[in-house]
């Protein structure tokens, strides 16, 4: 695997990644710098009880009266899936750019075999959406040395929350991928990753509001995602890590197939 | 020894869905050779090539380059010109020739030199791609096909957007790489410049493939037209010679319509008071038209 194949689109991503990553460390900073001003868990029980309850779910499965479980709510937060988001659809699309400006011709008519070349955009996309939470972890780590009330959380299990974020939006991402490899433009995968996000997303949030949806939530990559459990330094059960995981290689292999048997014309 | 074949085609066929491609293409082309594959817009020249450089997959037959199947093995020894330029808009052109040299196996030894004939400055080198010109996007293109300096060239329309001067330039090149033995596979439509620099063609109409043969056999083959001024009255009959397919007279004026080698007729013509002859070669152009004049009842 060349390096420069996975630098190639980092580098022309970099101004982007750099605004998504500020902007997710701004989130994670002024979430954890201004946690004592809400008064602690009585004064969170009040406010939560006087909001609807639409946006109640929006902090899934998380208890928000604990402090792990308050913050555990600020990873589902829209800015933050718009900053990961945005960066994951960034990169993971450059494939499909690659094959709709025949930018891929270029490549593919050197010694880069189709699965590197694939691979190498999937790792580039990884990469990017790795950099933007890891900027949202550290953060997090200033905003938890500033104020004392959020150290009850223990940095180990705060970095093993950003890292289980990771392997969910590399889930998220593998599908994306998947896309980019079938399509020919890079409108259309854009459309399929934000679709599949969107609806993964609306499945987990109907699925609370209403109980005949709840079963559905399954089929949703976020209901395996239970950040606050990482936060209170309990193990996220092994089969939701699992299922994540195995979105994601399954995303990639089916992905790297695609591409290798499709038909380059852009 | 014979020469070794470098590129095989052997009932080649693409389909795109009920759309065609082309149809049950074969060809082969020779170490050294430089190769012409000729036809007018949409009749599968870009398919081809494509299927060479393993971005499409055959619907049936087979394509090799150097005995192997399209793949990174063979794309080692490619250059490729791409009728399509796709860069990186962003990146200098600097950057780009060393991003994809990276890519390659061998370094990019001969990239200084295309720099200096193609004209590109360390100033133009310097600029992002976004704010190239056409020709000077296809002078990029060429350094960086040119540059790690590959067995097999496949240039698709490689003059596109060239000035003249630019243009003789790539001929030169292209002669000067055909002496060191290597080969190029040369697509176009510029029948010109194929007559130029190529010693055998194939020409596709509709996805299959017509005509492939030297372009002096092709020239053999074609009607020549011979315009003769007689400062006296002649025989036409007399000259009826050999080769000579037509006969006509305007005047002092006789033209004559001549297939293969125009010796018998030239000696006819000494017998009789000849002011003034002109003879010009058959061109390519004209042989392209005659295949592709569209049939009657089309």
């Amino acid at each position: 695997m060349r390096a420069s194949l996975v630098l190639q689109p980092l580098r022309t991503a970099r101004w982007t990644l750099a605004a998504l990553a500020a902007g997710l460390g701004a989130l994670m900073l002024a979430a954890t710098s201004t946690y004592e001003v809400f008064g602690g868990a009585q004064m969170l029980s009040q406010l939560l009880s006087r909001m609807p309850r639409a946006i109640r779910t929006i902090a899934g499965d998380e208890n928000m009266l604990t402090t792990a479980g308050y913050f555990g709510t600020i990873f589902f937060h829209p800015l933050a899936l718009t900053f990961k988001g945005g960066a994951a659809i960034a990169l993971v699309t450059k494939l499909a750019q690659d094959v709709e400006t025949h930018a891929a011709d270029l490549l593919l008519s050197r010694p880069v075999s189709r699965v590197e070349l694939a691979l190498a955009r999937y790792l580039a996309a990884f990469a990017g959406v790795g950099a933007v939470i890891a900027c949202g972890a550290l953060a997090f780590l200033a905003g938890r040395a500033l104020t004392p009330a959020v150290q009850e959380l223990e940095a180990a299990h705060v970095i093993a929350a950003f890292a289980y974020d990771l392997l969910l939006w590399a889930a998220i991402t593998s599908v994306g991928f998947v896309a980019a490899c079938l399509s020919s433009a890079r409108g259309t995968t854009v459309s399929w990753a934000v679709g599949f996000a969107a609806l993964s997303y609306l499945i987990n949030f109907v699925g609370q509001l209403w109980k005949p949806m709840e079963p559905a939530r399954r089929a949703s990559v976020f209901y395996y995602f239970r950040p606050g459990m990482a936060l209170a330094g309990s193990a996220p059960p092994a089969g939701y890590l699992a299922f994540l995981a195995c979105v994601a290689v399954a995303g990639v292999l089916l992905g790297l197939l695609a591409f290798r048997r499709r038909d380059i014309a852009g | 020894m014979a020469p070794a074949t470098v590129i095989e085609a052997r009932e080649l066929t693409k389909r795109y869905g009920r759309r065609r491609g082309i149809e049950g293409v074969s060809f082969s082309v020779q170490a050294g050779e430089t190769f012409g594959f000729l036809g007018p817009n949409g009749a599968g020249k870009t398919t081809t090539i494509r299927l060479l450089l393993g971005l499409l997959w055959p619907t049936s037959g087979s394509v090799s380059a150097f005995g192997l199947p399209p793949g990174p093995e063979a794309m080692a020894r490619v250059g490729y010109v791409p009728g399509d330029l796709g860069f990186y808009e962003q990146m200098t052109g600097a950057a780009l020739l060393e991003h994809l040299a990276g890519l390659q196996r061998d370094p990019p030894r001969l990239r200084g030199d295309l720099c200096a004939r193609f004209e590109l400055s360390q100033a133009d080198l310097a600029a992002p791609v976004r704010a190239y010109s056409r020709g000077m996007r296809q002078k990029l293109a060429l350094v960086q096909a040119f540059q790690h300096d590959p067995d097999l060239l496949v240039l698709d329309e490689p003059t596109e957007g060239l000035d003249p001067l630019m243009r003789e330039r790539l001929y030169e090149l292209l002669r000067q790489t055909a002496a060191q033995g290597k080969t190029v596979f040369l697509s176009s439509h510029v029948l010109p410049e194929v007559e130029r620099v190529c010693e055998r063609v194939a020409m596709v109409r509709e996805g299959r493939l017509i005509v492939e043969e030297t372009v002096a056999s092709l020239r053999a083959r074609m009607l020549r037209r011979m315009e003769v001024v007689f400062s006296a009255p002649v025989d036409l009959e007399a000259l009826r010679v050999t080769g000579v397919v037509n006969v006509q007279a305007d005047g002092s004026r006789v033209t004559l319509l001549i297939r293969g080698s125009p010796v018998p007729a030239l000696k006819a013509l000494l017998r009789h008071p000849v002011e003034d002859l002109v003879f010009e070669r058959a061109r390519l152009e004209e042989i392209f038209l005659e295949h592709y004049r569209p049939e009657p009842g089309r």
